[in-house]
C-alpha cells in the first residue's frame, strides 16, 4: 500500500522546492509576452527549466515550433499537463496564461517527484495558441495525447472553481469579391462587396440567450 | 473615394453548446452568407479560421479528486456545473481524453479577462500564490489518480480503448470533426447564380469514429440521441421516418453569427434547430445541471471514469483495500484465538465430545448468511450494510433497526475486548493480582479501546496494516497450538489424552436436541464478525466483488480453524470436568491459556509459548475490538450520509478520508458505556455482554431476510439466483430467527441463566440477558422514532402534495405509478398531475425535481402548484413552461441574492435543474399537444396502429436554466390511444441504456388494450424491477373524444340581429339534450356573451355547446381584450352581462387562442343527466 501521507508530503515540498523558479518562470512569462504562434521565448524558457529539471524534451513538436513536449518517468499511466503560454495581441497576458503555463509547469515537476513510486509518466504538453488557432486541436491530430490518460490544467481567474463547461466554437474567414466602380457616375457598373456583407449580417439570424 | 467597393472581408464566429451543433448553427449562417451574394451578385469565399473548438467536458471523478486537493491548501473551488464559460481547445481535448480545466483564483479587483487591468494582476503576490497552489493541487489530483486503483484502472482502460479505436492512423481520427467535414455532400458551392461558395479542407464523413460514441445523453454521430435506439422502420407519431439530421431540418430555429475577435468571454448557445438537437440541448444542459447525476456507459470511449450508482460515493478511500485485507479485517473482527477461549469450554459443558462438530455446525447458518451479504453487496455495495439493504427492502424504519443491531452488538462487544484485552495485558506483563481489580482492568480496557479508535481514525490502510500482523500471529499460535497438541496426543500420551473418534463429529450422538441448540446458539457467536469485511466495502479496490468474496473466504477459513483447534484441544485435554479438561467450568471463560501451560510443557520454549498464547488471546481481543469499531463507524457513517442520523455523523477526515464523527463518537460511546456499567455493575455489564448475540441474530437475520425481499423479483430468473438469493439466505434468516427467539424467550429468558434476573410486570421473573438484549433493541425503536422525525415529515408532506385520487374526466381514463427512489430512503421529488381545463380538455404533467428528502418534497409541491395555477390560465404547453421557467430562475435568482447578502455564498435553488413534460389534450378534437423541459418522455400508441412511438418532442432546457424558448408539439390521436407520460428514472433504472429502457416499455404496452392498471403493473414490474436509484413515475392515460352528438358548434357573424339567432339554435340543441331545465339560464349567458362579442370585437363569433358532466358554453371571438367583471353603478348603462354569467355559471373564465379568446361557461347538469345518458 502506498504512503499516501508521504506522497502527499514529497508533492508539496516539490513545488516548495521549485517554488522560487516558478514564480520567476510565472514573471517571467508576463514580462515578455507573445501572441499565438509566436511563443519562442516563452516556450524556450519551460523547456529549459523542465530541462533542469531531468525532464526529457522536445522543442517543437507537430509542426509548430513552440510547442513542446516533456516526459519523465516510465509507468503505463500517463498523467498530462497542458501548460499554456500564448499572450493576447496589444494587451499581454490578459487571460493569465502565465499563470496557467507556470502552474502546469509546476503540477509537472511536483508530480515528477512520486513518479516512480506511483508508477506513472508525467507528460508536460506545451500548447501554444490557445487564443487563436488552438494548439490543442493540432497536437491532437498529431497524436501527442494518444497515450494521456487523463489531462489536466489550471486556469487563471478571479476565483477558484470546477465543472464549467465551454462552449463549442468554429470560426471562418468571409470575403465578397464584387466589382469596383464610380459611386456617383455609374454604380450601376460596380458589384457592392460591402452591400453583400451588410446583406448578410442584417439577414444573421439573432442569437437566443440561454 | 466614391469607388462601390469591390472586397469586403469579415470572420465569423459562431458558438453553440456542443460542437454537434455548432455545425447546424453554421448551416444557418452560411445560408445567410450565401443570401448576400446571390442579392448583390458578388463572390462569396468561406474559408475555416483555424478548427473548431469543442465544448469542454470536466470529468467529475477527477473533480472530485482535484477539489479534495484544493480543499487541502484550504482553497475551496465552486462548483460551476450547468455554466458555460467562453471556448477553449482543452474542449477538444476533454472530448476524447477525462479531462479538467478547473480555475485558480486570485485578487483581479474585479477585472475580468481579456482586460488590461487583467494581465495587470497577473503578477501580484495572489497570482503567484496561484502558480504555487495550481501546481500543488494538479500534481496531487494526478497523484491521487495514479493511487486509487480502480481509477488507475479506469484511466488505462479508456486509453487502451482509445488506441484500440483508432488504428494505423495515427492521432489523426481523434480529433473532433473538421469544418469540411460538417457539410454533407452536395451541399458545398451550391449557390445559384454568380455566388460560389468555396469550401477549404475535404472528405465527407460526419464524424470520425474514435469520436462518435458519446456518454449517455450525448447524441451518438447523426445527431440521433444515442440511448434512443429504435429501429430505423419505426414511424414517429407524425407519420415521418425518424433519421438522421437532415438539412430539412436545419432550416428553422435561429441562429446569429458574432463578428471579431476569438475567445470573447460572453456566448449565446445557439438555439438548436433539429429536433433531434434539441433534444441534445436539453440533454445537455440537464448533464450538466445535474452533475453526477447520469452516469456514464461504460463503453464510452471518452468516459473512462464511468461513475457508480451513489454507493461508494460518500468519500470513503476507495481502493484501499485489497482481498487480503478484506480478509484479514474480516477474519479478525471475530477474534478466532479469543472466541474459542471463552466458548469451547462452554460448548464441551453443553454437549460433551461433539464439540467439534457443534462448532463445524454453527458454521452453516454463517455460510447462508454470508451469501445474503456476497449478494446484496455484489448489487448495492455500500457500507451501510445491513442498514442499507434493510432500508431498500423494508423501508427506513426496519433499515434504521438493522443499524441500530450492529451499532448494539458492537458496543456492547467493545466493552468486553476492552475488558478482556485490559485483563490479559496485565497477565502477559505478569501483574496478575491486577486482574482481579476493576478498576485497572477498565481503565486498561479504556486505554486499549482508544489506541484502537486512534488508530481507525488515522487511516483505513493504517488498520488493515495493524490487522494483517495481529491475525499472522493469532492463527501462526494457534495453528502451532493444534499442531502440538495433536502431536503429544499420539507421541506422548499425556495424562488426560484421548483420541479422536469419528463419532465426535456426529452430531447424532449429542445427548438431546435441547443440548444440541444451546451448542449451537453458543456456536454461532464464534463466528461473528466477519461482516465486517463487508462493512470496508467502499474502501475496496473492486467494491462489488472483494468484500462478498472476503465474507466467504473469512467464514471458510474460520470452519478451518474452530475444527482443528476445538479437536486438538479436547484430543489432549479431554472433556473432563476437572484440572484442564475443557468441561471444567472453572476454565470456562479461557480454556486455551490453562492448557497452553499443558501443551507447551514448562521447560525449555514452553513457557514463551504458553505467553505467546496469552499474548495471542490478547491480540486476538485487540484486533477484535478495532475490527469493532470500523463497522460500528461505517455504518453510522452510512446512516448520517442517507440522512437517517444527522448529517455531522457523515463527515469525513480531509486527508485520512475515515469517518470521523463516528468513529470517535463510537469510541467514546464505547468508553462510556464500558465505564458506566462498570460502575453500576459488573453483573449488568455480564449480562449485557451475553445479550449481544440477540443483537446478532437480530441483524444477521434481517439481512437474510433483506436479501430474499429486495431480490424477490429475480428469484425466478435462473436457478443460481434461486439458491443464492432467494433458498440460502432464506434459511439463514430463519435460522437466525429461530436462535433470536430460542435465545431470547427460552435460554437467556430463564431467571437462573445470567448473573441477574429481574421481575417484570405480567411476564414474570426473567433472565436479565433476555431484558437487556430486548431492551437495548426496543430504545432503538424509540430513538429511531425521533431521528427519523425528519424523513417520516418529508414523506408525510410528499404525499400531501401528490395527488391522492386523479380526478377521473371524461376526455381521459388514466392510471398512475409513483416508484420513489428508495437508495435514499424512499422520499423523492418527482410528481405528476392530472388538471381539468376548460372545454372538457385535460392537462397532464410529469416532473422530476433533482434531489431527495424534504427539500425536494417542498419544491415539488411548490412546482406542482405553479403548474397548476398557470394550466388554470390555460396557456399552451410551451407558455406555461416558459412561465414556470420564469418562476423558477426568479425565485433561484432572489435565493441567491439572499445567500450572496447573508455572507453564506450562493446556494442554488432546488427547482433549478427540473425537468417537467406537460401536455393538453382536447376530446372534442382529439389534438394532443405537449411540450417539455428537460428530457421526460411521452410514448404514444395509436389505437389504430397498436405500436409503441416516441414522438420528437423538441426538449427544452431544464427549468430555470434560461430563456431558450420552449415548443410544442401536437398530433392528433384517435379514440383509445394510448399516451404515456414518464420521467427518466422509468426508462433508466433497468438499464443504464435507455434504448433499453424504451424497449421494454415498448414491449410492457403491446397489449395496449388491456386495462390501464395492468399495463401500468406490466411496465413497473419489467423497467423498475428493484430498488432503483432514481424516482421513475408513469403516467398512463387512454384517450377517450367525444361523441359528436355531444358537441354543437355554430358560427355566427358579427351583428347585432345573431343574438337572436344564438338564442334560438342553443334552446333547439338543449331541447335536443332533453336539457330544458338549463335553456333559460344557457340562453341568457349566450346572448349577453354574443353581445360582447359583437359589441368589443370583430370578425366571426363561433359558439360551442358541450354536453359533458356539465353543460360547456362556449364563445369565441377575435378579441384579445380580457373581459372584465364588474360590479356595476345603479345608473351604469352596461357592465351586467358578465356579473348575470357568472352567477349563473358553476365556473366560467376566458382561454386565448392564436385567433382571439374564447369566454367559456359551465353549468352543472339537472341531477341524473350526466354522460352517457344522451338521448341520440
Amino acid at each position: 500500500m502506498t504512503n499516501t501521507l508521504g506522497m502527499h508530503r514529497t508533492v508539496t515540498e516539490a513545488v516548495r522546492s521549485w517554488s522560487d523558479r516558478l514564480v520567476a518562470l510565472s514573471h517571467g512569462l508576463h514580462d515578455e509576452p507573445e501572441t499565438a504562434l509566436q511563443e519562442h521565448r516563452s516556450a524556450a524558457r519551460i523547456a529549459d527549466l523542465l530541462e533542469t529539471a531531468g525532464f526529457t524534451v522536445t522543442r517543437g513538436v507537430a509542426d509548430l515550433p513552440t510547442a513542446l513536449l516533456a516526459t519523465r518517468g516510465s509507468g503505463d499511466l500517463v498523467i498530462g499537463f497542458c501548460a499554456e503560454y500564448d499572450a493576447l495581441p496589444g494587451i499581454g497576458h490578459a487571460c493569465g496564461h502565465n499563470v496557467n503555463g507556470a502552474a502546469a509547469v509546476g503540477a509537472a515537476l511536483a508530480l515528477a517527484a512520486v513518479a516512480d513510486e506511483l508508477d506513472l509518466t508525467v507528460k508536460l504538453i506545451g500548447t501554444p495558441a490557445e487564443e487563436d488557432i488552438g494548439g490543442k486541436v493540432l497536437l491532437l491530430d498529431a497524436g501527442v495525447f494518444d497515450d494521456v490518460a487523463a489531462a489536466m490544467m489550471v486556469h487563471a481567474a478571479s476565483d477558484d472553481s470546477v465543472g464549467a463547461s465551454s462552449l463549442a466554437i468554429g470560426a471562418w474567414d468571409i470575403t465578397y469579391r464584387g466589382k469596383p466602380s464610380h459611386a456617383a457616375l455609374a454604380p450601376w457598373e460596380g458589384i457592392n462587396a460591402l452591400d453583400a456583407m451588410t446583406v448578410a449580417h442584417t439577414g444573421s439570424p439573432t442569437a437566443a440567450r440561454p | 473615394m466614391n469607388v462601390i467597393p469591390a472586397r469586403t472581408r469579415a470572420r465569423c464566429e459562431v458558438r453553440a453548446l456542443t460542437v454537434e451543433q455548432l455545425g447546424e448553427a453554421w448551416q444557418r449562417v452560411r445560408a445567410c452568407f450565401e443570401v448576400g451574394a446571390l442579392a448583390t451578385g458578388a463572390e462569396l469565399e468561406l474559408r475555416p479560421h483555424g478548427r473548431d473548438f469543442a465544448d469542454l467536458r470536466q470529468n467529475p471523478d477527477m473533480t472530485e479528486v482535484y477539489v479534495r486537493a484544493l480543499g487541502e491548501l484550504g482553497r475551496t473551488a465552486k462548483s460551476r456545473h450547468g455554466e458555460t464559460m467562453a471556448s477553449t481547445d482543452m474542449g477538444n481535448v476533454s472530448q476524447l481524453i477525462p479531462t479538467i480545466r478547473p480555475t485558480i483564483g486570485y485578487d483581479t479587483a474585479g477585472a475580468k479577462q481579456h482586460t488590461p487591468e487583467f494581465t495587470a494582476y497577473g503578477k501580484s503576490p495572489g497570482a503567484d500564490r496561484a502558480v504555487l497552489d495550481g501546481a500543488t493541487a494538479l500534481a496531487l489530483t494526478g497523484a491521487g489518480l495514479a493511487t486509487s486503483q480502480p481509477q488507475r484502472n479506469r484511466l488505462l482502460d479508456g486509453v487502451r480503448r482509445r488506441q484500440r479505436s483508432q488504428p494505423a492512423a495515427g492521432g489523426a481520427n481523434s480529433s473532433p470533426p473538421t469544418r469540411a467535414d460538417r457539410l454533407a455532400p452536395g451541399e458545398s458551392g451550391a449557390g445559384p447564380g454568380r455566388s460560389r461558395a468555396r469550401v477549404c479542407g475535404s472528405g465527407h464523413a460526419r464524424t470520425p469514429p474514435a469520436y462518435s460514441p458519446g456518454p449517455v445523453g450525448v447524441p451518438a454521430q447523426d445527431g440521433r440521441q444515442a440511448g434512443e435506439g429504435l429501429s430505423d422502420g419505426r414511424q414517429t407519431v407524425d407519420g415521418r421516418r425518424r433519421g438522421p439530421v437532415g438539412p430539412d431540418a436545419r432550416q428553422s430555429g435561429t441562429t446569429g453569427p458574432v463578428f471579431g475577435g476569438v475567445d470573447h468571454p460572453a456566448g449565446f448557445p445557439w438555439q438548436a434547430s433539429s429536433p433531434a438537437a434539441k433534444m441534445v440541448v436539453g440533454r445537455q444542459m440537464r448533464r450538466l445541471a445535474s452533475g453526477v447525476k447520469l452516469s456514464r456507459s461504460p463503453g464510452a470511449s471518452d468516459a473512462p471514469l464511468a461513475l457508480d450508482s451513489g454507493a461508494g460515493k460518500k468519500g470513503l478511500k476507495s481502493g484501499a483495500l485489497g482481498l487480503l485485507s478484506s480478509v484479514a479485517i474480516g477474519l479478525a473482527s471475530t477474534a478466532p484465538a479469543y472466541s474459542l477461549a471463552a466458548t469451547l469450554g462452554l460448548i464441551v459443558a453443553g454437549v460433551g465430545l461433539q464439540a467439534p462438530i457443534i462448532t463445524m455446525l454453527a458454521f452453516v447458518p454463517m455460510l447462508l448468511i454470508a451469501y445474503a451479504y456476497k449478494e446484496l453487496n455484489a448489487s448495492n455495495a455500500d457500507c451501510g450494510t445491513t442498514f442499507t439493504w434493510a432500508t431498500r427492502a423494508f423501508g427506513p424504519r426496519t433499515g434504521w433497526m438493522g443499524g441500530w443491531g450492529i451499532i448494539v452488538a458492537d458496543i456492547i462487544v467493545m466493552a468486553n475486548l476492552a475488558e478482556i484485552a485490559g485483563i490479559y495485558s496485565f497477565r502477559l506483563l505478569g501483574y496478575d493480582s491486577l486482574t482481579e481489580n476493576r478498576v485497572w482492568t477498565t481503565l486498561a480496557g479504556v486505554i486499549w479501546i482508544i489506541v484502537m479508535t486512534a488508530i481507525c481514525y488515522i487511516g483505513i490502510e493504517i488498520s488493515a496494516a495493524v490487522q494483517r500482523w495481529l491475525l499472522c500471529i493469532e492463527v501462526a499460535v494457534l495453528l502451532l497450538f493444534a499442531v502440538t497438541a495433536l502431536v503429544r496426543v499420539y507421541t506422548g500420551n499425556p495424562e488426560m489424552a484421548i483420541h479422536v473418534s469419528a463419532s465426535w463429529f456426529n452430531p447424532l450422538h449429542v445427548p438431546s436436541a435441547e443440548a444440541l441448540t444451546a451448542g449451537i446458539l453458543a456456536a454461532v457467536f464464534i463466528y461473528w464478525g466477519w461482516d465486517t469485511a463487508v462493512t470496508v466495502n467502499e474502501e475496496t479496490a473492486d467494491s462489488t466483488r472483494i468484500p462478498g468474496r472476503a465474507a466467504i473466504i473469512s467464514v471458510v477459513l474460520l470452519l478451518v480453524i474452530y475444527a482443528l483447534v476445538a479437536t486438538s484441544a479436547q484430543a489432549f485435554a479431554g472433556v473432563g470436568s476437572a484440572g484442564i479438561g475443557l468441561g471444567n467450568r472453572d476454565n470456562a471463560g479461557d480454556v486455551l491459556s490453562g492448557l497452553g501451560n499443558a501443551v507447551f510443557g514448562s521447560h525449555g520454549a514452553g513457557p514463551f509459548f504458553s505467553k505467546l498464547l496469552i499474548f495471542m488471546v490478547l491480540t486476538s481481543a485487540v484486533a477484535s475490538a478495532q475490527t469493532t469499531i470500523l463497522p460500528m463507524a461505517r455504518t453510522v457513517f452510512s446512516m448520517a450520509a442517507h440522512k437517517a442520523v444527522p448529517s455531522r455523523f457523515a463527515r469525513l477526515h480531509r486527508r485520512f478520508l475515515t469517518p470521523t464523527w463516528s468513529t470517535v463518537s463510537l469510541g467514546l460511546a464505547s468508553v462510556g458505556f464500558l465505564v458506566l456499567l462498570t460502575a453500576i455493575s459488573n453483573n449488568v455489564l455480564a449480562d449485557s455482554i451475553e445479550s449481544v448475540g440477540l443483537a446478532i441474530t437480530f441483524y444477521y437475520g434481517l439481512t437474510g431476510f433483506a436479501c430474499v425481499w429486495y431480490f424477490r423479483r429475480v428469484l425466478t430468473r435462473s436457478r443460481r439466483d434461486f439458491l443464492f438469493k432467494g433458498l440460502l439466505p432464506g434459511l439463514g434468516a430463519l435460522t437466525m430467527l429461530f436462535l433470536f427467539c430460542y435465545a431470547a424467550f427460552v435460554v437467556y429468558a430463564d431467571p437462573s441463566y445470567g448473573a441477574t434476573s429481574i421481575d417484570l410486570p405480567f411476564i414474570g421473573r426473567t433472565g436479565g440477558v433476555t431484558v437487556v438484549g430486548l431492551g437495548a433493541l426496543l430504545l432503538g425503536v424509540v430513538l429511531m422514532l425521533v431521528v427519523t422525525r425528519e424523513h417520516a415529515a418529508a414523506l408525510r408532506l410528499q404525499r400531501s402534495l401528490l395527488p391522492h385520487r386523479l380526478p377521473q374526466p371524461t376526455a381521459v381514463e388514466m392510471a398512475s405509478r409513483y416508484v420513489p427512489a428508495d437508495s435514499r430512503s424512499g422520499v423523492g421529488g418527482d410528481w405528476f398531475d392530472v388538471i381539468p381545463l376548460s372545454g372538457t380538455r385535460v392537462g397532464l404533467v410529469v416532473g422530476e425535481v433533482i434531489g431527495h428528502g424534504l427539500l425536494a418534497a417542498a419544491t415539488m409541491g411548490r412546482l406542482r402548484t405553479g403548474v397548476r395555477v398557470l394550466a388554470r390560465l390555460d396557456l399552451d404547453p410551451d407558455e406555461l413552461l416558459s412561465r414556470l421557467d420564469d418562476l423558477v430562475g426568479q425565485t433561484a435568482k432572489e435565493r441567491a441574492a439572499v445567500h450572496g447578502a447573508g455572507g453564506t455564498g450562493p446556494r442554488e435553488d432546488d427547482a433549478l435543474g427540473v425537468t417537467c413534460l406537460y401536455a393538453v389534450y382536447d376530446p372534442v378534437s382529439g389534438q394532443c399537444s405537449m411540450a417539455r423541459a428537460g428530457d421526460s418522455m411521452a410514448a404514444v400508441v395509436l389505437s389504430d396502429s397498436g405500436v409503441a412511438t416516441y414522438p420528437d418532442l423538441p426538449a427544452g432546457p431544464p427549468l430555470g436554466l434560461g430563456g431558450l424558448p420552449y415548443e410544442t408539439t401536437g398530433f392528433q390521436l384517435p379514440q383509445g390511444s394510448l399516451v404515456a407520460l414518464f420521467t427518466d428514472g422509468l426508462v433508466q433504472a433497468a438499464a443504464d441504456d435507455i434504448g433499453v429502457g424504451l424497449g421494454l416499455l415498448t414491449e410492457a404496452l403491446a397489449q395496449y388494450r388491456r386495462p390501464l392498471e395492468e399495463l401500468c403493473d406490466r411496465a413497473v414490474a419489467s423497467l423498475v424491477p428493484g430498488p432503483a436509484n432514481d424516482d421513475a413515475v408513469l403516467l398512463l392515460v387512454r384517450t377517450r373524444m367525444l361523441d359528436e352528438h355531444q358537441v354543437a358548434t355554430w358560427e355566427l357573424t358579427a351583428e347585432p340581429a345573431m343574438v337572436g339567432k344564438a338564442r334560438a339554435v342553443t334552446t333547439g340543441q338543449l331541447g335536443a339534450w332533453g336539457l330544458d331545465e338549463l335553456s333559460c339560464s344557457t340562453e341568457l349567458i349566450v346572448s349577453e356573451l354574443v353581445t360582447n362579442a359583437i359589441r368589443y370585437a370583430a370578425g366571426p363569433i363561433h359558439v360551442r355547446l358541450i354536453r359533458d358532466e356539465t353543460l360547456i358554453c362556449e364563445v369565441a371571438d377575435t378579441g384579445h381584450t380580457s373581459p372584465h367583471l364588474r360590479h356595476a353603478a345603479t345608473d351604469d348603462e352596461s357592465g351586467r352581462g358578465l356579473f348575470i354569467v357568472s352567477q349563473m355559471a358553476q365556473q366560467w373564465g376566458t382561454r386565448y387562442t392564436p385567433t382571439g379568446k374564447t369566454i367559456w361557461v359551465e353549468q352543472a347538469l339537472p341531477a341524473a343527466r350526466a354522460v352517457g345518458e344522451t338521448p341520440s
